[in-house]
């Protein structure tokens, strides 16, 4: 997903500033980084592979509305797989992971709000 | 690792009278649609036009042939990767097989999974659980449905080497033995768990000893790569369950011939030993060799011809379904559609 979200700020480099923060490790987990860049942006989008039901995404917007909701200018935005299990057949697997298309779409409409 | 049977050296089936020529040419059919059918799947596998990997069933083929072949047509059964032939047994099609392996819209998971993790509701074929050893308590569960609806049904399943030391398994058995549940489980003894020799897996190679002293379930031992000595054992094992005398194993005792799947060459495996068996006990040319000495030579090249034909179009026909919609996503994995 790091290269997706390097894509997705590149295309939207005329309209917005985005900054990718690639967290390496869930745990320990870097809040400090986490809200010094949400100090920085205002916004955010936690984006993972994994479905929306499950995975680290969980934390880190658990962490960001107990400790940067002050922060924010927009409910933080959760981009992930659907609640399904992962399907076999690639033209439905493409469709299961968050696509380029998909994120930047998102991160347009967490501007706009 | 391809070690193709010549002709006329493969010891012939058993003779019986209890298995007629039209069991035998029905059977012949399935363990060489089997057999060519999972020859294509490795092509397309090694053309990268199938996801994931490849599980053969190369050398078992006749014992699922024989368990699907047995089965009365109310019964229901749960075969898993090396089993394609119990598919094809109770009606599934080369086509929807292929369809599966390709992930196409019209398959018979519309894509969601692929290889011979599928079932076929309308045929009483239960879909494969990929954690082998979990599909035991699931038939011991339908075999108790049976019982309790006093219907003279069976429930049959398959497991390997490597699922016999699974928990499940051991519960399953056991709730079926003091439940008198009308199951049939078939032992495939192939020699490995993957990569580890049945030596390395129990202190005791005998599954069907296992099943019968440990567990109370009458068990038999058979030559898996004879499918008229398989068809007998399961067709007594089956009528067994059937007239209330409880659940009943049947080891049968083959060899893998192929690795694991197709991203494991086998390297590890006696090569002698392969070879062996491939020359001597490939069940597809044992019953050849048996329908030989029946004086059904002829029949033997038309069923040829004609399997080939039938794997050529099913996968003709498989090719030209739709890919599934990725709009459809979702459909299937919730009673109420999500937002």
């Amino acid at each position: 997903m790091v290269d997706i979200a390097l894509r997705a700020a590149v295309a939207l480099e005329d309209e917005a500033s985005v900054e990718v923060l690639d967290l390496r490790t869930v745990w320990p987990l870097d809040g400090d980084a986490i809200l010094e860049s949400l100090g920085r942006t205002s916004r955010v989008c936690v984006l993972q592979e994994a479905s929306s039901s499950i995975g680290a995404a969980g934390s880190v917007l658990s962490l960001i509305a107990q400790e940067g909701f002050e922060l924010l200018d927009a409910p933080p935005l959760l981009v992930a797989a659907p609640i399904a299990p992962v399907p076999f057949a690639p033209e439905l697997e493409d469709a299961y992971i968050p696509s380029l298309e998909r994120v930047v779409e998102e991160l347009r409409r967490l501007g706009a709000y | 690792m391809r070690t193709d049977a010549g002709a006329g050296e493969a010891l012939p089936c058993e003779d019986s009278g209890e298995v007629t020529r039209e069991d035998r040419l029905a059977l012949f059919r399935l363990v060489l649609l089997h057999r060519l059918i999972e020859e294509r799947v490795g092509l397309l596998y090694r053309q990268g036009r199938v996801s994931g990997s490849v599980y053969t069933g190369r050398g078992q083929e006749a014992v699922g042939a024989a368990a699907g072949y047995a089965l009365g047509p109310d019964d229901v059964c749960a075969p898993l990767n090396r089993e394609l032939a119990c598919h094809l047994a109770r009606g599934v099609t080369t086509a929807e097989a292929f369809r599966n392996f390709l992930g196409k819209g019209d398959s018979p998971t519309r894509g969601r999974d692929g290889n011979m993790h599928f079932g076929a509701r309308e045929h009483g074929v239960f879909p494969l659980v990929s954690m082998l050893g979990d599909l035991c308590p699931v038939v011991v569960g339908a075999a108790l449905a049976f019982k309790r609806r006093r219907e003279p049904r069976v429930a049959l399943t398959f497991w390997g080497d490597g699922a016999m030391s699974t928990g499940d398994v051991h519960e399953g058995l056991n709730l079926a033995a003091v439940l008198k549940v009308p199951a049939v489980f078939v032992l495939q003894s192939n020699g490995w768990a993957y990569s580890t020799p049945t030596s390395r897996q129990m202190m005791n190679p005998c599954m069907a000893d296992r099943v019968e002293g440990g567990w109370g379930i009458p068990a038999t031992r058979v030559d898996g790569s004879d499918a008229v000595a398989t068809l007998i054992a399961l067709r007594g094992a089956i009528e067994r369950a059937r007239s209330g005398d409880g659940p009943q194993a049947v080891e049968a005792v083959t060899l893998r011939l192929d690795g694991h799947a197709a991203h494991d060459d086998g390297s590890y495996m006696d090569q002698a030993q392969l070879t062996e068996y491939a020359e001597q006990r490939d069940p597809v040319e044992r019953l050849a060799a048996r329908l030989r000495l029946d004086g059904l030579a002829e029949e033997v090249g038309v069923l040829r011809a004609a399997a080939a034909d039938e794997v050529s179009s099913g996968l003709e026909a498989a090719e030209a379904s739709p890919a599934p919609d990725p709009a459809t996503i979702l459909d299937g994995v919730y009673a109420t559609k999500l937002t």
